[in-house]
């Protein structure tokens, strides 16, 4: 470390601790609401989040609670058809939908003139989505996420490692053992009774967190929350006892092909729950590892050494459990076997002895970065709101979540290194189906 | 990683039919709210220009709130300036920017940036190279003491070029095996034609980079660097007097010689077309359409009505090519299109993958709507395409770095700080007419056609689906004998 380094790195930042204002309150049917004002752009955001996810689907109906998401947007008796979209494009509004393991969200962005018309939407179809539903309905919603298997997972490059990676990493039965996409055969077998089911037990007020941000007053916001939200019948939910957090994966190692030229490596631990203590240790960890050039694993395989094309590290933070990965293109002519002893070298270095003080500020002030970047966007700080009271009961949060990381110390991130270790550790290799081609020259 | 994200950001024909409800208002039996009025126009800040002494200019928007600077720099070239023979030079001249400069060797450079949580890379657009930074604000001033190194004072070490040529060699392998990737570098060559001078690749090919050589990025970079005076776009937690200051104390010395580099010409029009080409992806399960068609350019009287037309078109969920290739026809994830304007012309593009086995009557489904669009668009189309419009400006304005990246258009295309509140005001005027003349360019004659898809399973069809001269061409858009296929 040189001394010019030094003085860039500096003392850790004064500036004022971002905020995320909020008032939460809950309605009697159970309904979580957080409210955030901010009149600096004439905009609101609605982000509605339910805690159902893949990891609640019952067995031969993998990728049903994706495939549900999409029906959301398909009508209801008082909005049918294409109403949902139509309606809200037509006041410059436009929406959009996530499924995780863990939970779904659903957002709709739009001018602030249109809030009472998103809110009524938004209630309208968590009250009585099912009642509408149709087999036409599921049968092209059911093309459509083929289609989208195939465009997002199996015709890019390596996406195959998205459908290995969860049964290779958890035992048959675990809520997160297969992805979330599903299998085409369970997607094909999905009937319209599976949606009315699946609707009723999951997509109720008990289960859900809306997030109303933007440019509005709660005076007049709140009443009409009551009104249309406050009439839907409270359901109590099923209990989900937390499974025992996996300690090895349950495949040690798969290897797979895809459509590449060069073979490449997926690295997987199991690691801790999201915002459970070592979560942030493992955020740091994979900063120092593979965030800018510098970065051990970049500095050595791919700048130094040429072995690596292409490296991602990072903690992939879930409720029940997470994953560590570390994926990795090979360079033309290197084996994954290489890159892999290489990657748990560097990982048994940190875990022999700890990160520098140096790498642990670098790492501290890219995540902080990343947070203060990430609290600009109106959508960004609604799901963080909502992402929040998911996984720990309040929106109030941020603050004790940028402690987790300016509290971080060496023997914090040394420690989590150490359970990265070769007998714990999932290998999923990826071959190439395809010869070099060489093919412009 | 396995988040997965349904693509509803896509483009509609018709209005809704609401039905006729029986509750009060404000309760749900009483039927959709209402909005509370018209969103009245919207347009991002505008920048302040601010010249600087030594030459250059500032265009800044101040944004306190949040401790966040990002900052633009645009010197004129980009992949349009690559010598004939060596496409790639200007987008690897550029990489080598922030990878050794000033009294850094790579690696002390690297060290120097992720110590400061900087994001400092340099991007080869077609007319121009953008070199970005963002950073927190307290950071700034060493910040730009490294944005001042790479930009005046690269090293251009020849083993530094050797590492990142193996690496971007490892890139464009695995771009080969990217069907989007592919049909937009297919896609440039089929468009504009050989020879024009973004008929190529930014990134260059496997064979272009490999006889790079340092010299030849140094002279490059230099060139294209002392053309002209630098334009700096800064939004953020700065005021007009530090910025001026910090920047006038950093790059006083950029000295220009030479001229700024040319405008690539428009290409030649494409008559009696489409050029129809096919592209080989073997075992791929989805097939990936693109049309490209020529538009009016940025400083066009009629580009309002253009982008316009092209939201109708493909640009939100309920646009026509999404509504009936995802929506009623269930044969892709998405579709979508949009227009994409530059100085010296304009194109609308329009994207979408799908399934192998409908490849025929999805692309003749897509081409039937770009016909149709001649046919006239509804007042109530345009007025959701505004509104589309208006929101993603809104949003855009949201976060530092997206509103510079907005003014960094208006540079690039020669568009004064106050273009985007004129062209709100542009388009509140135009009515179905007007989009529908300045679509009139933008038709299926003067059009590129690429299909990527496995042609042992989709030639066939494709070409009897639609009839016309097929051309099969290798992943770069060069013709393949007719009798490989």
């Amino acid at each position: 470390m040189t001394l010019a380094l030094l003085a860039l790195l500096g003392a850790p930042l004064q500036a004022a601790e971002p905020t995320l204002p909020f008032e939460q309150y809950q309605l009697d049917n159970g309904l979580n609401v957080i409210l955030h004002v901010d009149h600096s752009l004439p905009q609101v955001v609605v982000d509605v989040w339910y805690g159902v996810g893949s990891k609640d689907e019952v067995a031969g109906r993998t990728g049903f609670a994706h495939l549900f998401e999409h029906l959301m947007f398909m009508g209801t008796t008082r909005l049918p058809g294409s109403g949902y979209d139509d309606l809200m494009e037509q006041y410059g509004g436009w929406n959009n939908a996530w499924t995780a393991e863990d939970s779904t969200n659903y957002y709709d962005v739009g001018p602030r003139e249109l809030l009472p018309t998103l809110l009524w939407m938004e209630a309208d179809r968590m009250d009585g989505l099912a009642r509408a539903m149709t087999k036409k309905k599921l049968n092209l919603q059911r093309k459509v996420v083929l289609n989208e298997l195939r465009q997002s997972i199996l015709d890019v490059p390596y996406g195959s490692t998205e459908i290995e990676i969860s049964p290779a990493m958890y035992p048959a039965g675990y809520p997160y053992a297969h992805p979330v996409i599903g299998s085409p055969e369970d997607l094909n077998a999905a009937t319209v009774d599976d949606v009315v089911g699946f609707f009723d037990q999951w997509y109720v007020p008990d289960d859900a967190s809306l997030v109303v941000a933007g440019d509005f007053e709660p005076d007049q916001v709140k009443p009409l929350i009551q009104r249309l939200f406050g009439g839907m019948a409270s359901v109590p939910l099923p209990d989900r006892p937390a499974p025992p957090v996996p300690e090895l994966p349950a495949r040690p190692l798969v290897e797979t092909t895809d459509q590449v030229q060069l073979p490449g490596t997926m690295l997987s631990w199991h690691s801790p729950a999201a915002l459970s203590p070592g979560d942030a240790a493992m955020d740091a960890l994979a900063t120092i590892l593979g965030e800018g050039m510098s970065s051990r694993m970049q500095a050595r395989l791919v700048h130094d050494e040429g072995k690596v094309t292409e490296l991602q590290v990072y903690q992939y933070s879930q409720k029940l459990s997470s994953i560590f990965q570390v994926f990795a293109v090979c360079a033309e002519g290197v084996q994954p076997e290489e890159v892999e002893a290489e990657v748990q070298e560097e990982l048994d270095a940190i875990a022999a002895r700890g990160p520098t003080e140096d790498e642990l500020q670098r790492a501290r002030n890219a995540i902080e970065l990343q947070r203060i970047q990430e609290l600009e966007d109106l959508h960004s700080r609604a799901e963080t709101l909502n992402r929040y009271h998911f996984l720990t009961g309040t929106p109030d949060y941020l603050a004790k979540d940028l402690a987790r990381y300016t509290d971080l110390t060496v023997s914090d991130v040394q420690a989590a290194a150490a359970t990265l270790t070769l007998a714990r550790r999932q290998t999923l290799r990826i071959r190439p189906q395809r010869a070099a081609q060489g093919g412009d020259k | 990683m396995t988040l997965l994200l349904t693509l509803l950001t896509l483009g509609c024909a018709h209005t809704t039919k609401v039905p006729t409800f029986v509750g009060p208002a404000g309760t749900l039996d009483g039927g959709p709210t209402p909005p509370t009025a018209e969103p009245p126009p919207f347009s991002p800040p505008q920048a302040q220009r601010l010249d600087l002494p030594g030459g250059g200019q500032v265009w800044l928007i101040e944004r306190p709130g949040l401790p966040l600077v990002s900052l633009r720099v645009i010197v004129p070239g980009g992949r349009a300036a690559d010598p004939a023979a060596s496409p790639g030079l200007v987008s690897m001249a550029d990489e080598m920017l922030t990878h050794g400069a000033g009294e850094r060797d790579a690696q002390a450079f690297a060290q120097a940036m992720d110590a400061l949580a900087l994001d400092l890379s340099a991007s080869t657009d077609d007319t121009a190279t953008v070199i970005s930074l963002d950073t927190h604000a307290e950071r700034l001033e060493p910040a730009l003491d490294l944005l001042a190194d790479a930009l005046l004072r690269p090293i251009f070490a020849a083993d530094e070029l050797d590492r990142l040529r193996d690496q971007r060699k490892g890139e464009l392998t695995v771009d080969q095996d990217d069907p989007r990737t592919v049909a937009g570098w297919v896609m440039d060559r089929v468009y504009y034609g050989e020879g024009h001078p973004l008929a190529h690749p930014a990134e260059g090919t496997l064979e272009s980079i490999a006889s790079l050589q340092a010299d030849q990025l140094r002279a490059s970079w230099e060139a294209r660097r002392g053309a002209t005076a630098p334009v700096f776009v800064v939004v953020g937690d700065v005021t007009a007097d530090t910025i001026t200051a910090e920047l006038e104390a950093r790059f006083s010395g950029w000295e220009t010689a030479g001229s700024p580099a040319a405008v690539p010409p428009a290409p030649q029009p494409i008559t009696q077309g489409p050029r129809l080409v096919l592209v080989d992806n073997p075992g791929a399960t989805q097939t990936r359409l693109s049309v490209r068609m020529p538009a009016p350019a940025a400083a066009d009287a009629q580009v309002e009505g253009a982008r316009l037309g092209a939201i109708v078109l493909g640009g939100t969920f309920t646009s026509r090519l999404n509504r009936l290739l995802r929506e009623e026809k269930g044969y892709t994830y998405g579709a979508f299109a949009g227009l994409q304007t530059a100085r010296q012309d304009g194109v609308v593009v329009v994207g979408t993958s799908v399934q192998r086995d409908v490849t025929a009557p999805a692309l003749q489904d897509l081409l039937g709507e770009l016909r149709r669009i001649h046919e006239g668009l509804t007042a109530e189309e345009l007025t959701k395409a505004r509104g589309s419009r208006r929101t993603d400006l809104v949003e855009a304005s949201a976060s530092r770095s997206s509103l510079a990246d907005l003014q960094v258009d208006l540079v690039l295309q020669g568009l004064a700080p106050d273009a985007y509140a004129r062209q709100a005001s542009e388009e509140a005027t135009v009515d179905p007419a007007a989009a529908l003349a300045a679509m009139s360019g933008s038709t299926l004659d003067h059009a590129s056609v690429v299909v990527v898809g496995d042609l042992s399973v989709i030639t066939g069809p494709v070409q009897a689906a639609v009839p016309g001269a097929w051309v099969v061409t290798d992943r770069l858009g060069r013709p393949l004998p007719a009798a490989t296929k």
